[in-house]
Formats: structure tokens, C-alpha cells, sequence
């Protein structure tokens, strides 16, 4: 058998998609910073409210934007791993969503921002994507 | 569905690196393919079946149509 050698971990194309990635992540940052300061400062409210409050959306296009090209540049099996991943990671964001909705009306749970379902499933998807990468590297 | 690959590699003296950078694939879908956790698609196949100078039915054979011609 021959001998095992690894490929470099970081690909051009790894490289390509974490600098994009990282690009978007700061940008959506300074977006979110910048549009919370103005906010407070300006004692925005009405549609400058509605404009600030979405000025940090324009980064998460670029997000999505990253990973779509990145997903672009993995081979088939990989980008199956992460059809698989992103399909485990909506399925609990429904369901986890749903669940709390009923809670929230029914149980008298304590109501929860929107924001914790982007944390939902991206939690849910960084699991599912370390889960399949384990299940068929063994 | 079974294949040969890890017998054919092996002959060649090549690593699952090796044919993962032949096949513009990564190592780790060279094992899933090897260990019959995933099965390629035709596209991947025929260059399969192309670094190896082989047809496909060498590589890969259908167990369900075994099965089927054996009744």
C-alpha cells in the first residue's frame, strides 16, 4: 500500500474562501457597529430607524455570497456533506423555532429575540458539517 | 454499488493523495469512494476510469445487478 501523504490543509481555494469569508465577518461587524452608534447617537427612529437597523443585511448578502462561492469551489462529495449539513441545520432551526413559538404562547416561556435562530442554526450547521466529516474520514 | 479502486491505486504504488490530485478531487472523497461510503457520479466515474486507463465496469460493479443475474 502506498504511503499516506497528506494535502495541504489550506488549498488556494480554502484560502480563497476564508479571505471572503473573514472579509464579510469584519464588514458585517463594523456594519452592526456603525449602525448601533448612529442609532443611539441620532436617536434614530421611524424609516432612518428602519435604514439603519438594515445596513448590516448588505454584509450577510456578501456572507452568503462567500459561502455560495466557496461551495462552488468544493469537489461533489464535499459539497454533498454540506447540502446534508445545511439541510440538518434548517431542519432544527424549524423545529427549534417552532417548538419555542409554541412555548412562548402557550407555556408563558420568555420571549426570545429573533437573532437566536441565525444562532441556531449556525450552531446546528457547524455540528452537522464536524459530524459528517467524522462520520466518513473513519 | 463495490469498486476496485483501492486494489487499482495500490497496484500503481499511489497514494489517496496521489489519485486525489489526478482525479482534482480531494483525499477525502477518494476515501469515501474507497470505503463505499459514496458513490461518484458518471462525470467522476469516466475520469476514474480515465486515470486508470480502464472502462468503468472494471472499476465498478453494480451489486444489486450481480445479485439480480445470479437468480
Amino acid at each position: 500500500m502506498a504511503e499516506y501523504k497528506p494535502q495541504p490543509l489550506l488549498t488556494p481555494s480554502v484560502k480563497r474562501s476564508f479571505g471572503r469569508t473573514t472579509f464579510y465577518t469584519v464588514l458585517y461587524l463594523t456594519l452592526t457597529f456603525a449602525s448601533v452608534t448612529v442609532m443611539r447617537a441620532q436617536h434614530a427612529s421611524g424609516a432612518l430607524a428602519i435604514a439603519l437597523a438594515l445596513v448590516p443585511a448588505v454584509a450577510s448578502v456578501g456572507l452568503v455570497r462567500a459561502y455560495l462561492l466557496g461551495l462552488r469551489e468544493l469537489d461533489e462529495f464535499q459539497r454533498r456533506l454540506q447540502y446534508e449539513a445545511m439541510l440538518i441545520a434548517a431542519a432544527v432551526t424549524a423545529f427549534a423555532s417552532v417548538a419555542y413559538g409554541f412555548l412562548e404562547t402557550l407555556a408563558g416561556f420568555p420571549h426570545v429575540s429573533a437573532f437566536y435562530a441565525m444562532l441556531v442554526m449556525v450552531g446546528a450547521f457547524s455540528l452537522a458539517v464536524v459530524f459528517l466529516n467524522l462520520r466518513h474520514s473513519l | 454499488m463495490k469498486n476496485r479502486l483501492r486494489v487499482l491505486r495500490a497496484e500503481r504504488n499511489w497514494s489517496q493523495a496521489d489519485l486525489a490530485t489526478r482525479l482534482d478531487v480531494s483525499r477525502q472523497s477518494v476515501n469515501a469512494i474507497e470505503t463505499g461510503k459514496y458513490d461518484p457520479s458518471l462525470p467522476l466515474a469516466f475520469k476514474i476510469a480515465r486515470v486508470f486507463d480502464l472502462q468503468i465496469e472494471a472499476i465498478f460493479s453494480d451489486e444489486d445487478g450481480v445479485a439480480q443475474a445470479a437468480e
